[in-house]
């Protein structure tokens, strides 16, 4: 016999567990198969663990402005398998309280691997069949293996493995500098490691503002990282101590490094294989991602898909919402909005300075003929972070020249992941620059930098 | 999105209250979209109100109540049980509606008070403030806009969507006109002064506003309807049977639904950054108004739906219906708005033979002008005859089409009206 429910999600990251949750919050009977662990790749295996040792490389790091008071202190005893350790004991207490809130929620959580075997059922691998009047799909994605640069996990890793390092190397090269190879370089770098970046494009953060990058990529080299953008890794050779990446940039020279490992982060892949979705014909696009339409649903009407195997920004914020919107509009009410506009999603790194933004970007701006009011703020400016020490950054607006409207923002800076929010409201709630320039700010914040670059707009900030 | 308020929308732009006359279905009832909610008495105006949408109405506003627009006068609930659980709640709810009220009524005091038809006290109007820059920068009334974000708030698009539609409106408004005698001791006697304001001033803001956004030009000509007379007495004589007296407007806009088949380019409007062309004939027909005083007649644009789909006879109909219910003051939103196509005539005021060049009725991009037929000798079939001539005019925007087009149009307007068995076509 099989057993129904209203609506069966695959996958347990931070877009299928929030789908599920709102989903029993809505009134409808919830299945959640998970094949590895709840909470996904963001708790387990990237946002979560990963942040944990950025604030552990943080408070390392800053240790050495004791030494400016007269304390010395000794930062040789450094036992990084514990640093790993207690990262993974916060996942523990993270996927401990999904775990909590799924069950408060009468969700119902199915372990192991699930195939898409009809329009509305399910079936797992232990041969259980469950039947689903709505399928959601939220399988994820994983690390994108370049042929070449196979993952061994001891001398070449993916982000999964070298977050299950409990070893530091002597010298990690680093290849692709995306958020996630930014935040390792970061981390590593501040825990001693020697860290080569490499990147293909013309700056570190493709995606994001050069101007924030540049900033970015200044403050790296200043920490001892090596960056090199314009360079192309074309192979790595191991032999039984280090691994040898050739290289070669833009203008045609070759180089090798040796380093004792070596972190591939290219990009991730849809995790959309063996899910049975050819034989119910649901529709991929060329990538591997599932095409969806609004609310997230597929080319079949019961069955949706959201999170990274969409080709949505691959960030846990945007899997959440996605769920959010669509089981919404399966339990039959009317979501404010019928899909994310990419405009209004905040993208954060996390390494020191840290970088956020959201919308227009000023070479994007440039390149499609955009007219651009733009207010730029230096952080030194806001007299908080010279008394935090913590002078690098700037605060840039950009707006359309006749209405005002935010057009993007972007932050480099200390606590920049947080502050972005008063701009992305302003976007999202359609306020305008005046709005927050006319707002008191307390002082001393680094949030007066964003109030200082929104007077900027239309006139003069004071300290600029 | 369990509740959705429902205020006493702003139906004119000079509507500052109106008064619930009667409600037209039950409290909790399930309604539909497009169901007739209440009839409201304005100023001058009664209207049926229609359902933006459906769910389970609660009423709060009770008949015979006199409230300001944009006070809540109800609420839409997507379920029953949210209704219940809402209007279960009884003593705060009531305590709510009668702070509702008292507030509607400090607020009708408030602007009687102050008596400005715009001014800011009447009601709040709850937008972003990019929405408000867009609405100043385009001289949009914001209590003209439906808000579509969180609670009702008039966000961007809202405004948009509105500064599109504002053109296609044509307003309906009481005017308070105060005709008085100069205070002022001058050479002249004054007669009157009359306000720029409510509906005099819709008309002079449209007006002015349609010739400095379009390149609009008339051509003049008269089209010989000898023939179309004797097919119309044909129908006047067989009045009791159609029961109706078929008029000379009803075959002219028959013959512009011929022309425009020919030429569909002259029925269109300007959209934003673009050209709309219909299939649709809503024929806009200028309708003049008597006033309450000498000075305060006005124009208003009625909108006869579908023309191209009707014989004579039915377009006679419901071309005579829609004059009285403009005239009546109780047109519809649907009668107002959407015309495509503007006719506009003065036949049986001006002298025989007048040439008129109407202004455009903005967006539409053609408007068709008619005057008192005058009987002269022409050259007919090669002979000098008395004929039945009618003065027609061709207005038309040059942003949307040119000569040629516009010359065609002429040709088989005429073409239909010289020869009116092509009606049949
Ligand atoms: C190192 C790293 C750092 C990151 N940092 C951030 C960050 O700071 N901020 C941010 O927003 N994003 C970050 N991300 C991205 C973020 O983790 C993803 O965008 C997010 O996890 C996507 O959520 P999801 O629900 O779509 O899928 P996932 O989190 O990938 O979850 C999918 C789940 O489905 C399960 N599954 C797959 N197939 C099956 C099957 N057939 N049957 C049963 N279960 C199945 C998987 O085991 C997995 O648990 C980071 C990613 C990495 C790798």
């Amino acid at each position: 016999m099989t057993v129904q429910f209203d609506l069966i999600i695959i996958g347990a990251g931070p877009g299928g567990y929030c789908a599920a949750i709102r989903a029993a919050q809505l009134g409808q009977s919830v299945a959640i198969v998970e094949k590895e662990s709840l909470g996904g790749v963001c708790l387990n295996w990237g946002c979560i663990p990963s942040k944990n040792l950025i604030h552990q490389a943080e408070v390392f790091h800053s240790m050495l402005e004791m030494e400016s008071v007269g304390v010395s202190v000794d930062r040789s005893k450094l036992n990084y398998s514990q640093v790993q350790a207690n990262s993974r004991k916060v996942v523990k207490t993270l996927t401990g309280g999904v775990a909590g809130l799924l069950k408060r929620n009468k969700v119902t959580v199915l372990t192991g691997t699930a195939k898409v075997t009809a329009k509305n059922q399910i079936t797992l691998d232990n041969g259980k069949v469950y039947q689903g009047k709505n399928i959601m799909l939220a399988t994820g994605s994983r690390p994108m293996v370049v042929p070449g640069f196979e993952f061994d996990e001891q001398q070449v890793l993916s982000s999964s493995g070298i977050l299950a390092m409990t070893k530091l190397p002597k010298s990690l090269v680093i290849l692709g500098a995306g958020a996630i190879g930014c935040e390792f370089a970061y981390v590593m770098n501040s825990f001693g490691v020697e860290v080569t970046l490499i990147e293909l494009a013309d700056h570190i953060l493709p995606t994001e503002d050069f101007e924030t990058c540049a900033i970015l990529a200044k403050s790296f080299k200043s920490d001892g990282i090596d960056v090199r953008t314009n360079t192309r890794a074309t192979a790595i050779k191991k032999s039984a101590q280090s691994v040898v990446v050739k290289l070669i940039n833009s203008q045609g020279k070759e180089e090798t490094i040796v380093s004792e490992k070596v972190l591939v982060v290219f990009g991730r892949v849809s995790n959309t294989e063996n899910l049975g979705l050819k034989d119910v014909g649901v529709s991929l696009d060329n990538r591997g991602f599932v095409n969806v339409g609004d609310y997230c649903q597929t080319n079949i009407p019961s069955i949706y898909a959201i999170g990274d195997i969409t080709s949505s920004p691959a960030l846990a914020h945007v899997a959440s919402k996605e769920g959010e919107i669509s089981v919404e509009f399966i339990a039959g009410h009317k979501p404010s909005i019928v899909k994310v506009s990419s405009e209004l999603v905040p993208s954060a790194i996390y390494c020191e300075p840290q970088v956020a933004g959201f919308g227009l970007r000023e070479d994007q701006a440039k390149k499609e003929n955009i007219q651009v009011k733009k207010s730029v703020f230096n952080y030194a400016g806001a007299g908080k972070t010279i008394a935090v020490g913590k002078p690098t950054g700037l605060v840039k607006i950009l707006c359309d020249v006749k209405t005002d409207e935010i057009l993007g923002a972007h932050i480099i800076g200390h606590n920049a992941t947080e502050i972005i929010h008063e701009l992305l409201l302003a976007k999202h709630s359609e306020l305008l620059p005046e709005d927050i320039a006319e707002m008191i700010h307390a002082h001393p914040t680094i949030s007066e930098a964003v109030m200082e670059a929104a007077c900027g707009i239309n006139g003069k900030p004071i300290h600029g | 999105m369990a509740k959705t308020d429902y205020v006493m929308p702003k139906l004119a732009m000079a509507m500052s209250e109106g008064t619930v006359n009667e409600w037209l279905v039950k409290d909790g009832e399930k309604v539909v979209k497009g169901q007739e909610l209440a009839s409201v008495e304005t100023e001058k105006v009664v209207y049926d109100l229609e359902s933006p949408q459906e769910g389970y109405f609660h009423i709060i506003m009770a008949e015979g109540e006199t409230i300001n627009v944009d006070t809540i006068i109800g609420e839409f609930f997507d379920t029953k049980e949210e209704l219940k659980k809402a209007t279960g709640a009884t003593s705060n709810a009531c305590a709510a509606v009668e702070a509702v009220i008292s507030i509607a009524q400090e607020n009708a005091q408030a602007s009687t008070n102050t008596q400005g038809e715009n001014s800011p006290a009447n009601s709040r109007v709850i937008a972003s403030p990019l929405a408000k820059k867009i609405a100043k920068d385009n001289h949009l009334n914001l209590s003209l806009v439906t808000g579509s974000g969180p609670k009702g708030r008039i966000v961007k698009k809202d405004v948009l969507a509105a500064i599109e539609n504002t053109i296609t409106t044509t307003a309906q408004i009481a005017p308070l006109i105060a005709p008085q005698a100069s205070k002022i001791a001058s050479e002249q006697s004054e007669r009157a002064r009359i306000p720029f304001k409510g509906m005099r001033k819709t008309i002079a803001d449209r007006m002015k506003q349609s010739l400095q956004t379009t390149a609009q030009l008339s051509s003049l000509w008269d089209s010989d309807i000898s023939a179309l007379k004797a097919v119309r007495a044909n129908f006047v004589a067989r009045e009791a049977q159609f029961e109706t007296k078929v008029s000379m407007n009803a075959f002219i806009i028959k013959a512009m639904c011929y022309a425009i088949k020919q030429v569909p380019i002259a029925n269109a409007c300007v959209k934003g950054n673009e050209i709309v062309v219909y299939n649709t004939v809503n024929m806009g027909i200028a309708i003049s108004l008597e006033g309450n005083s000498e000075f305060d007649g006005s124009l208003m644009v009625g909108v006869l739906r579908n023309a191209e789909s009707m014989g004579v006879v039915e377009i006679d109909i419901a071309m005579k219906a829609l004059v009285s219910r403009v005239r009546n003051g109780n047109a519809t939103a649907e009668d107002m708005t959407g015309s495509t196509i503007t006719l506009s005539s003065t036949a049986g005021i001006a002298p025989a033979g007048t040439k008129t060049t109407p202004v455009l009725n903005t967006p539409n991009a053609v408007l068709i002008g008619t005057s008192t037929a005058l009987d002269k000798p022409v050259v007919h079939q090669g002979e000098i005859a008395v004929r039945t001539m009618m003065p027609v005019s061709l207005t038309f925007d040059h942003c949307v089409l040119d000569g040629e087009p516009a010359a065609r149009f002429m040709k088989a307007l005429n073409d239909a009206l010289e020869n009116p068995e092509l009606m049949l076509a």
